[in-house]
């Protein structure tokens, strides 16, 4: 008998279930390999950094001496820590601010752009904030904004607003920081709204107005709940990607004025880099973790992003 | 329930005009079906007639009222879309008095009209259900229901069918049917499909680049087409056309060589004048082709359909010229090479002359 005729008669041999169950680890094995660089990456970039910053969040460490292990002392030392809170509450208005804002911007744009405007050069420009990084966005802000020099308060003069301080003033700096955060955000935010405008079909607007129902009904009947998986999607990204507001403000205000704009990766960044309590910095980046992670779940189920009513 | 009425109809899209002068007039309580090749501007014209595309020229009236201007929902139109157009993330009771809500209808009578629509197309027990949990028989009767609770002067049907498969289309086709006559509605239903157009209409409109070609009872478009195309495309398995030649012509008598087929002249008897030497197409139906008759073909099988009932023979003559033919019983025939004989009478051919319109 011939190697391959062994293995049919063995094949045949073997019960239907087995056979199927070997085929179905076959295809596993092709799974794990197509997902594998990417799961590399993953664990590689962080999961090990998130192991080792729980690691060091049990240490005194000031990156001149051995890290000291001291077991949750960082954590009982950070939950009276007043300014820990203070920059939670900071960050926490900071995304009320943001959120709000960006997300009805973003929505308005784009129902706006689909049902009127199917233009590539709007959807370009409304873009182009995204495409600029976010420390030259606070840059040029930082200029606009100027109360001496910066263009805004001279359009504002022209409508009869007087001179503003913006990001000088402890009242307007957090409001300014979102401001700038919504200006280069909202064009991505619409676009992904635009996006999953492009998957809900046609008719059922022309079914609607058939019936009778207004631009406004539809929006509301057809538009929002439909969009809800891509309204999730935006919600969840933009609220971490808001929690973790660092780069305009280290260009912008650096805390300040008066700790007005300390949002907490501000903190953790001073704790880190310019006080060397790197074992503390870490238990902070670790509450702040759990905080998203539960914040991201609690929008999931809320919203129910996993579930879509269309497809 | 109302008539509709179009007059002098043209829809351009900038430079393209794509319905061309359309007149038709639709009976109240009429089951009109517009039907022709993919293309043709038959659901451009029912979307006209919905609202849901402007009226460049020419006048639209329901109801003897002109509704040119007049918003889609005030129309008394209802329509019923090719995809159903059903609410996904609303239940079938939603869906269906989903119309209802925008024209201040109390709920009482909301109710009753979705349960009332719901019990006419057994759909009550599916009236928590969401779309997605539906088969697409349900859902067409789902999206029939929606048109049915509105109570329109029109109904509106554009390819509802086309989703389905085989034997549902069938069940449905039979469904819509009875429907048309327990509501006794006008009705303007849109198909490429010629079996829903004869089975289904009082009046069929058959459209071609945006034309309306002929409109007429289904059997009479059957019998009495105006064109090549009408007889092409009323009938399955269409129409053989057989190219020929005038030979000669006498009085009311005209007589044609078919140019490919091994055959004797036929004599065909026609009011219009002909002249020796004219270009014509002799049509002659699958049916009307059979193993005897005056005039005779000589063909080579190539394949044979055995429907059980009814067998379709596919045969070629030595010029090339392919012909179908439906045979009672063709179980005797074999296919691939088979030398049989058609004949047929010529009494029973069309002619049309070398423009397509048909001589009579």
């Amino acid at each position: 008998m011939t190697a391959r005729a062994d293995l049919v008669s063995h094949r045949e041999s073997m019960p239907e279930s087995r056979r199927r169950s070997a085929l179905r680890r076959k295809e596993a094995i092709v799974g794990y390999l197509f997902i594998l660089p990417a799961l590399i990456g993953l664990i590689l970039f962080y999961v090990l950094p998130t192991l080792r910053a729980a690691q060091i969040s049990m240490t005194s460490w000031n990156l001149m001496r051995p890290a000291k292990w001291v077991g949750f002392e960082n954590y009982t030392k950070l939950w009276a820590d007043g300014q820990f809170w203070d920059s939670m509450w900071i960050t926490l208005l900071y995304v009320m601010y943001n959120i709000p804002v960006q997300t009805a911007l973003g929505l308005l744009i784009a129902v706006l752009a689909d049902r009127l405007a199917k233009s590539v050069t709007f959807r370009a420009v409304i873009i182009a904030p995204y495409l600029i990084s976010n420390v030259v966005a606070g840059l040029v802000w930082l200029l606009m904004l100027d109360p001496l020099i910066g263009v805004t308060n001279s359009f504002l003069g022209l409508i009869g607003i007087g001179p503003q301080a913006f990001l000088s003033s402890p009242d307007q700096s957090l409001v300014s920081v979102a401001a700038i955060s919504i200006w280069r955000h909202v064009g991505f935010t619409a676009l992904l709204f635009y996006a999953g405008l492009q998957s809900i079909p046609r008719d059922l607007y022309e079914a609607a107005r058939l019936d009778g129902a207004s631009e406004f009904a539809m929006f509301r009947l057809i538009t929002l709940p439909l969009l809800r998986p891509v309204l999730v999607f935006v919600l969840v990204t933009s609220v971490v990607g808001s929690f973790q507001i660092f780069d305009v403000i280290a260009v912008t205000t650096q805390g300040g004025p008066a700790d007005s704009t300390r949002a907490v990766l501000w903190y953790i960044y001073e704790n880190a880099f310019k006080f060397s309590r790197m074992g503390y910095a870490s238990a902070m980046s670790m509450v702040l973790f759990v905080i998203l992670i539960l914040v991201t779940l609690l929008q999931m189920r809320l919203l129910r992003g996993d579930q879509s009513d269309l497809g | 329930m109302s008539g509709l009425e179009l007059t002098d109809v043209n829809k351009l899209y900038g430079d393209a005009h794509v319905i061309h002068d359309v007149n038709l007039s639709v009976e109240p309580g009429e089951f009109c079906v517009f039907v022709g090749p993919s293309g043709c501007g038959k659901s451009t014209l029912l979307r006209m007639i919905a609202g849901l595309e402007d009226i460049s020229q020419g006048t639209l009236e329901i109801g003897g009222r002109e509704v040119n201007d007049v918003d889609p929902s005030k129309r008394g139109v209802a329509m019923v879309f090719q995809s159903y157009a059903l609410y996904p993330h609303l239940s079938v009771r939603e869906n269906l008095g989903f119309g209802l809500r925008f024209d201040k209808t109390p709920k009482d009578e909301i109710d009753r009209r979705v349960g009332a629509a719901a019990k006419t197309l057994q759909l009550d027990h599916l009236l928590e259900r969401k779309p997605k949990a539906l088969s697409g028989g349900q859902r067409q009767r789902v999206a029939i229901g929606r048109a049915i609770v509105r109570k329109p002067e029109v109904f509106l049907f554009d390819e509802p069918l086309s989703n389905l498969d085989a034997e549902l289309r069938v069940n449905m086709r039979v469904e819509i049917a009875r429907l048309h006559k327990e509501l006794g509605a006008t009705i303007v239903y849109v198909t490429h499909d010629q079996v829903e157009a004869m089975t289904l209409a009082d009046k069929i409109v058959v459209l071609r680049a945006g034309r309306i070609e002929q409109v007429g009872r289904p059997l009479d478009l059957y019998d009495d087409p105006d064109n090549i195309f009408i007889a092409g495309f009323i009938g399955s398995p269409r129409m053989n056309f057989l190219p020929g030649t005038v030979s000669e012509a006498s009085g009311n008598a005209v007589q044609v060589r078919l140019d490919s087929l091994s055959a004797e002249p036929i004599t065909l008897h026609l009011k219009d004048a002909l002249s020796v030497g004219d270009t014509v197409t002799v049509g002659i139906r699958p049916e009307h082709l059979s193993q005897d008759g005056p005039a005779q073909i000589r063909l080579t099988t190539d394949i044979v359909e055995h429907l059980g009932g009814e067998s379709y023979v596919y045969a070629h003559d030595d010029g090339g010229t392919r012909l179908v033919m439906k045979l009672g019983d063709a179980r005797e025939v074999r296919p691939g090479g088979q030398q049989i004989t058609a004949g047929f009478d010529p009494a029973r051919a069309y002619l049309f002359d070398a423009d397509g319109n048909r001589c009579r």
